[in-house]
């Protein structure tokens, strides 16, 4: 997948749960929906996120998603 | 993790009867809702999928839960008071700080002057204890009782949004025995600690680090605090689930061979996704969360006395115990239900 693409899939996960209009703006989460989009993500990209992986940087904005799904999506 | 499997080593250990008790008082999300919980009852059943709990009277501690479900668990095996050798009690709320609750649970239920002491593993804790308790017996007890008992209701914040909903009161028990049959009892179990998880679900004062003062008590620090949610809702899935893969693998079984899973009982979510991600029907994980709520160790013995008394199990069938807890602990034993144990559900 290419980043691009998955950028506009972690976007359109995200647009569930938050305002996506910024790629880069934080994203409020309430606890129920930071575990809700953890696992659409994980359905959307069939892999299975870890709790040490669950951290600020990985989940601040739709970028931050972006960069961590691409990186944990790779073979 | 290393697996203790009792039967391989010749010394095969069963569980001869279960008990549990719950506090009659009935706590319904409205009535958190009344006393200045932060969220609705709806949300409470969103978030947890817990529709009530039970809380203690005013009058009862550990001790008095823990001592009845030790007294029911001796009556279902039909074994006296007079004959256990030692009694556990995990808890992470005793009494008082010191002496141990054990100590007064062997004096409600009249045992003799046998070793009887309090463990902590959060809510592992009455598979540690099942595992001296198993380890006592190979090594020469006749009868040792196991027990889990919180109330965790004295320590919850009614105002915080994480936490408030989410804890109840109560006890659960078994009498470990030796055992005459390699196949059935208790086949395994294993357990494990990672206490890179330290932090993550804590009562910050109470103890040597943090003594209770008037600092404390103004910031709640007596009350159990969790800040990251999300991150232990995975860390409690992980534990359970890695757990048992170790195990059945030791035993060389897959989840298809097993009856039923009785874990650890946090929040239905963390049942869910533990099920969708190990590939276990709804229908085989033993669910006692909506009306007891996280009762702390004690979840995993009341959810197999509630399992044991439903009817649904057989002679035969393996039973899975998993938990997962703060510190972090964790731990899995695997259970072959023999015929004297069920006859015991109609004591």
């Amino acid at each position: 997948m290419t980043q691009d693409t998955v950028l506009d899939s972690v976007r359109d996960v995200v647009a569930d749960y938050a305002d996506v209009a910024d790629d880069t703006a934080p994203l409020d989460l309430d606890s129920l929906s930071l575990i809700q989009l953890t696992e659409d993500l994980e359905d959307r990209f069939g892999f299975v996120v870890a709790a040490e992986d669950l951290v600020p940087a990985h989940f601040e904005s739709v970028a931050a998603i972006a960069a961590f799904v691409q990186r944990r999506a790779q073979p | 993790m290393r697996v203790l499997r009792p039967a391989a080593l010749g010394r095969p250990v069963r569980l001869a009867g279960v008990g549990a008790y719950l506090p009659e008082r009935v706590v319904t999300n409205a009535d958190l809702v009344a006393a200045g919980a932060p969220l609705d009852a709806d949300e409470m059943v969103r978030l947890s999928g817990i529709r009530e709990r039970r809380f203690v009277s005013p009058d009862q501690a550990t001790s008095d839960l823990a001592a009845e479900a030790g007294r029911r668990a001796l009556a279902a095996a039909g074994i006296s008071p007079a004959a256990v050798d030692r009694l556990l009690v995990g808890t992470v709320s005793p009494d008082h700080p010191s002496p141990g609750a054990a100590c007064r649970v062997q004096t409600l239920l009249g045992l003799r002057t046998v070793p009887s002491m309090d463990l902590t593993a959060a809510c592992s804790s009455f598979l540690y204890a099942l595992d001296a308790a198993a380890r006592a017996v190979m090594t020469g007890d006749e009868a040792v009782l196991a027990v889990a008992a919180d109330v965790r209701s004295r320590f919850v914040d009614p105002t915080d949004r994480a936490t408030c909903a989410l804890f109840g009161d109560g006890a659960g028990a078994a009498v470990v025995t030796p055992h005459d049959d390699a196949e059935t009892g208790l086949l395994a179990i294993g357990l494990l600690a990672d206490g890179k998880g330290y932090d993550a679900v804590k009562m910050p004062a109470g103890g040597s680090r943090r003594p209770i003062d008037a600092a404390a008590l103004s910031e709640g620090a007596q009350y159990v605090e969790m800040h990251s949610g999300p991150q232990v809702y995975l860390a409690a899935v992980e534990g359970m689930l890695g757990t048992a893969k170790a195990l059945l693998d030791a035993v060389e079984l897959t989840f298809d061979d097993i009856a039923f899973v009785v874990p650890h009982q946090p929040n239905r979510r963390i049942l869910d996704r533990m099920g969708r991600l190990a590939g276990i029907p709804d229908e085989k994980v033993v669910k006692v969360i909506e009306t007891v709520g996280n009762i702390s160790g004690a979840t995993v013995p009341v959810a197999l006395d509630h399992l044991l008394r439903s009817g649904s199990v057989r002679a035969g069938d393996r039973l899975l115990l998993l938990a997962a807890g703060a510190g972090y602990t964790a731990g899995a034993a695997l259970l072959r239900v023999d015929e004297a144990l069920l006859a015991t559900v109609a004591r």
